[in-house]
């Protein structure tokens, strides 16, 4: 684990979050009364090497 | 060449969507399977899902295999039907294979009577049974047969249906798009939930039905039944969609899914441009709410039934958005059940001007489920419905994801179709 940064302390105001993907993590940002939207994303899917080209010439 | 491909298939899928979209369907008559159903032979018994063999089934689907036996006077006991069953005597076929919908076990013969839609649009007919009163998911459905059932059975062809043909008969048949769009601006998703697509038939309906000069208890008779009968248009919203999608189905080059449907072994979906295929993979369990806390995923069977044909037409699963209170029932908020109609955005190949849905700023439902895009984005379609027990009867409602094997073998298939050399 990396030390923290004292360099950039922590800021006194309350944060605005943009959280992507995992809702676990804008249901604690909301449950600490924090500004938080959701953004779905999930990271972009592996096909298989046969689904990839096919899809490359149909798609 | 690549872009020749491409731009066929584009032309293809549109053709194909807007078999969706500008259907007109009409409920028309009320007739025996064996009436309505192109191919539904004598000594036929059609189910849900893919075509599967007598030894491989659920035993859902057996005991209706032999409930449709002693309905038909075809044996005399369980006995001698399963001797007959397993004779090969009796031909048995997927329901998907023909103009109708297996929704449950979706056991039919010839005897059964069924609702007829006409989409005038696309020149297609589709039929339905309808949902059984008392008995709710009763023959069709859960596959169950007693005295009390055949009661039933006869009652609704000898009683409760003259007075609706007779109704058809003077008008000229029931729009049925219209109640369709409306219910879902009402909070329906025409899948788990029909409550204002019911309210809003028996608006269209009861008055004609009272305007008859009949007996006043005939009438009463059927107005009692339709009123009681829970989700009693859901089996219009089938009839619908399956006859959308018949439009679609042989559409050269479509990559567009026509049909969906599971028999609690494996789940299967067909292809516009490949038709009469099936391409399969095991059948997926529900998530959702339990009726009871005593019952868990042991207790459920694997998908069964063929109602999410309304997701194939754009309902269900992607008109989440619709129905906030169908998703609330699963725990879902109104934002994801509007994240839910967003995500199979993803997957479609248009939107449907004629659905558009208040919680979504007025933007119109997806329509039409590219089996690429499944693919291309990962995102499977989520379909709705109601959870069996293993042992029969309804223990829960929830959605699923169908399987993305399905879609793989699909796309496979489709290269080799169309492949040029």
């Amino acid at each position: 684990m990396s030390a923290v940064n004292m360099e950039k302390p922590i800021p006194k105001e309350k944060p605005s979050v943009a959280n992507l993907g995992i809702k676990l993590f804008y249901d604690s940002m909301i449950a600490q009364n924090t500004r938080c939207v959701q953004i779905e994303w999930v990271p972009p899917i592996k096909q298989s090497a046969e689904v990839e080209e096919l899809l490359n010439e149909f798609l | 060449m690549a872009n020749d491909m491409k731009e066929k298939i584009a032309q293809a899928n549109k053709e194909a969507a807007s078999c969706l979209i500008d259907n007109d369907p009409w409920w028309v008559d009320v007739k025996p399977a064996g009436e309505c159903i192109e191919g539904l032979e004598d000594h036929m018994i059609l189910h849900s899902g893919p075509p599967i063999d007598l030894d491989d089934m659920v035993m859902l689907h057996r005991r209706g295999m032999v409930s449709a036996m002693l309905f038909e006077g075809w044996a005399k006991d369980e006995k001698e039907a399963m001797e007959i069953l397993h004779s090969g005597e009796i031909k048995i076929d997927s329901a998907l294979n023909h103009n109708t919908v297996g929704a449950g076990t979706g056991i039919l013969t010839k005897s059964v009577m069924m609702n007829v839609v006409e989409d005038r649009r696309n020149k297609t007919f589709a039929a339905t049974f309808p949902a059984e009163g008392p008995f709710e998911g009763g023959f069709c459905g859960w596959g169950l047969y007693s005295p009390a059932i055949a009661e039933n059975l006869r009652y609704m062809r000898e009683e409760l249906f003259p007075p609706m043909r007779e109704v058809l008969a003077k008008n000229g048949g029931i729009a049925l798009k219209p109640i369709l769009a409306e219910s879902l601006q009402m909070g329906d998703e025409n899948h788990t939930r029909q409550t204002a697509a019911d309210l809003l038939f028996d608006k269209l309906l009861l008055p004609q039905l009272f305007a008859l000069d009949l007996p006043k208890e005939a009438i009463m008779n059927t107005v009692k039944y339709i009123v009681e009968t829970p989700r009693f248009f859901h089996c219009y919203g089938q009839a619908a969609s399956r006859a959308a999608a018949l439009g679609a189905n042989g559409i050269r080059y479509s990559t567009m899914v026509t049909a969906l449907g599971g028999n609690g072994v494996e789940f299967g979906i067909q292809v516009a441009g490949l038709p009469g295929r099936w391409f399969t993979a095991p059948a997926p369990f529900m998530t959702g709410k339990y009726t009871s806390t005593q019952y868990t995923q042991a207790d459920q069977l694997p998908w069964i039934g063929d109602s999410c044909v309304v997701e194939a037409a754009g309902m269900g699963g992607l008109a989440a958005a619709a129905s906030p209170i169908v998703c609330n029932l699963r725990g879902m908020s109104l934002s994801e059940a509007i994240a839910q109609t967003r995500e199979m955005e993803r997957i479609t190949i248009t939107h449907n001007p004629n659905y558009s849905i208040p919680n979504l700023d007025f933007d119109p439902l997806p329509s039409g489920i590219d089996i690429r895009l499944v693919l291309k984005t990962g995102i499977s379609p989520i379909i709705h419905g109601g959870m069996f027990n293993k042992v029969g009867g309804l223990i829960g409602a929830g959605m699923a994801r169908v399987p993305m094997g399905c879609f793989e073998s699909a796309m496979k298939a489709f290269a080799e179709e169309y492949r040029e050399s």
